[in-house]
């Protein structure tokens, strides 16, 4: 296997530390979202929130090198947790410590914009992703190869099929090693030749160091590729270990 | 080998309104980018391109000329110059203040996934409307020669003048771009309060004409102050006084520390609703 010389040897501190973590979203009874209405039910004294708490004490830790599998019904908190590992959402308590740049990986083509070339999109994502223009101008090459879009990236995007979207979007993504990866869903898009290749590129990553935290529907995907893994119920943690022993314990609640 | 790696932890965060902006010096590299995507974005599938900046005015300029002429002429020398000061100015503060919302929109898709100061959105959306408005500045000294307006060295104090027009614009497009994220319907609002703060401010009329009990409404009406900095300049080629720029500073300022803390204090309970 090829050895990022960038990777850092093994570091004793996990890359991601999280302590008591609770998200509780305050929910208006009704949806306000204009601001008539809003100013006729707090004249009328009528404003009502539900207290919801998305995720409850939750505790782990993942270290670097591991591909760590979430797995939860909808509605469990996944993508609550992955907006606390993005950074985009403070919880209400809890400690969250994350060592490295965290690289999401999530809705694939979400920061693209319709009437931009794939070649402009490419730079405009890349940097909103963190990576410096030069950076993503040296690696050009490479993310276009990967992406085996060639002949489309001076085309605008809103002519892409939606597979090549998701193909440029993951190579943007992916063109760095990232200390952290945190992907939605990735390994059910695109077609079987192109899932594998990204599957041999998050494995590489892994190898060389970078963790990665992969959330799924699916079994059989955290059972492949997961070391360790969580299983989210109702915003708790129902069980944390193994890969293989998480992936048996919600099997056998899913299909007893 | 061991390289230093950037270090999160969430108990050691400053106030919000400290970290937004540590995290808009990070970013700021972004903005460039995001100003010339709205930019290329808004001109791409148009014909004329870039020459609808230059064309919009000289188009406003025939119509409102023909239009009001005959009502101010004798009262305002050079009514085309008076007249395009004044929408030179007023069209940065509209556009500027409602792209704020619409970027804030489009980019909130964006902040729920990746860690972004989000205000960035709202300095891309006042940046790229300086860009347009520097280019709206060539046709109006074309027009300026044509109709023998002064054309002076007062000319030099606009660069400040408009840094104070910006400031004042993102503080409005910082307040806006927070209530947008919860209301939707500001967009409408909006629009209805621009209609009023435009009529009361003396952009197309000169502001003699208004009698002098209902003055107070341009003494109360902020944009009256930012007219009064940049239209000088322009049409008399003179240089504002201290006092007017004293008071255009502070209102500028006053704005933007006010729409600063509105947004830092609001724009993290976003992500709390979706």
């Amino acid at each position: 296997m090829h050895i990022d010389p960038e990777a850092s040897t093994t570091s004793l501190l996990p890359a991601i530390e999280l302590s008591g973590i609770s998200v509780c979203y305050r929910v208006p009874r009704e949806n306000l979202s204009s601001i008539k209405e809003f100013t006729i039910k707090w004249i009328k004294k009528d404003l009502k929130y539900e207290e919801f708490w998305a995720l409850k004490n939750i505790d782990f830790s993942i270290f670097p090198g591991q591909v760590f599998g979430i797995l939860g019904k909808n509605g469990a908190g996944k993508s609550t947790l992955l907006k606390v590992l993005a950074r985009v959402l403070l919880p209400t308590s809890g400690r969250v410590i994350i060592r490295g740049q965290v690289f999401p990986l999530l809705e694939l083509g979400g920061g693209f914009h319709p009437d931009l070339t794939g070649r402009e999109n490419v730079f405009i994502n890349g940097e909103l992703l963190g990576i410096p223009r030069n950076e993503i101008k040296r690696r050009f090459d490479e993310i276009i190869d990967f992406s085996e879009i060639e002949e489309f990236i001076d085309a605008p995007i809103r002519t892409y099929s939606t597979g090549m979207i998701t193909r440029l979007a993951f190579s943007v993504a992916t063109c760095k090693r990232p200390d952290i990866l945190l992907a939605d869903e990735i390994l059910s898009v695109g077609d079987v030749a192109f899932q594998e290749k990204c599957i041999n590129r998050i494995k590489g990553f892994a190898g060389n160091g970078s963790t990665i935290i992969l959330v799924s529907h699916s079994i059989q995907t955290v059972r492949s590729f997961c070391s360790q893994a969580l299983w989210l119920d109702h915003g708790q943690i129902k069980y944390l270990g193994f890969a293989e022993d998480v992936a048996e314990h919600y099997q056998n609640y899913m299909h007893p | 080998m061991d390289e230093i790696k950037p270090v999160y932890d969430s108990s050691l965060l400053k106030p919000s309104f400290i970290e937004e902006f540590l995290c808009l010096l990070r970013y700021r590299g972004l903005i460039p980018r995001l100003i010339s995507r709205i930019i290329t974005t808004r001109y791409k599938r148009s014909v004329l391109g870039l020459g609808w900046t230059m064309l919009n005015p000289l188009l406003t300029m025939i119509v409102m000329t023909i239009v009001f002429s005959a009502l101010f002429s004798n009262s305002i020398d050079n009514y085309p110059i008076y007249l395009l000061s004044g929408l030179f100015t007023w069209n940065f503060f509209v556009n500027s203040t409602s792209n704020s919302m619409s970027e804030m929109l489009a980019g909130a898709i964006m902040s729920q996934r990746i860690y972004l100061p989000r205000s960035i959105f709202v300095f891309a959306a006042i940046g790229a409307e300086l860009v347009n408005m520097l280019i709206a500045f060539i046709p109006l000294i074309i027009i300026m020669l044509f109709t023998g307006a002064k054309i002076g060295p007062a000319l030099f104090v606009l660069p400040f003048s408009i840094l104070l027009l910006l400031i004042f614009a993102s503080g409005i497009g910082l307040i806006l771009a927070t209530i947008v994220l919860f209301f939707t319907d500001i967009v409408q609002i909006y629009n209805v309060l621009l209609m009023i703060l435009m009529y009361s401010s003396p952009i197309m009329y000169p502001r003699e004409i208004i009698p002098e009990k209902w003055r107070v409404m341009l003494w109360i009406n902020p944009f009256t102050y930012m007219l009064d900095i940049i239209r000088p300049p322009i049409y008399n080629g003179i240089i504002p006084g201290p006092q007017a720029f004293l008071v255009s500073f502070l209102i500028a300022f006053i704005t933007f520390l006010i729409g600063w803390f509105v947004f830092t204090s609001k724009v993290k309970e976003y992500a709390y609703r979706s």
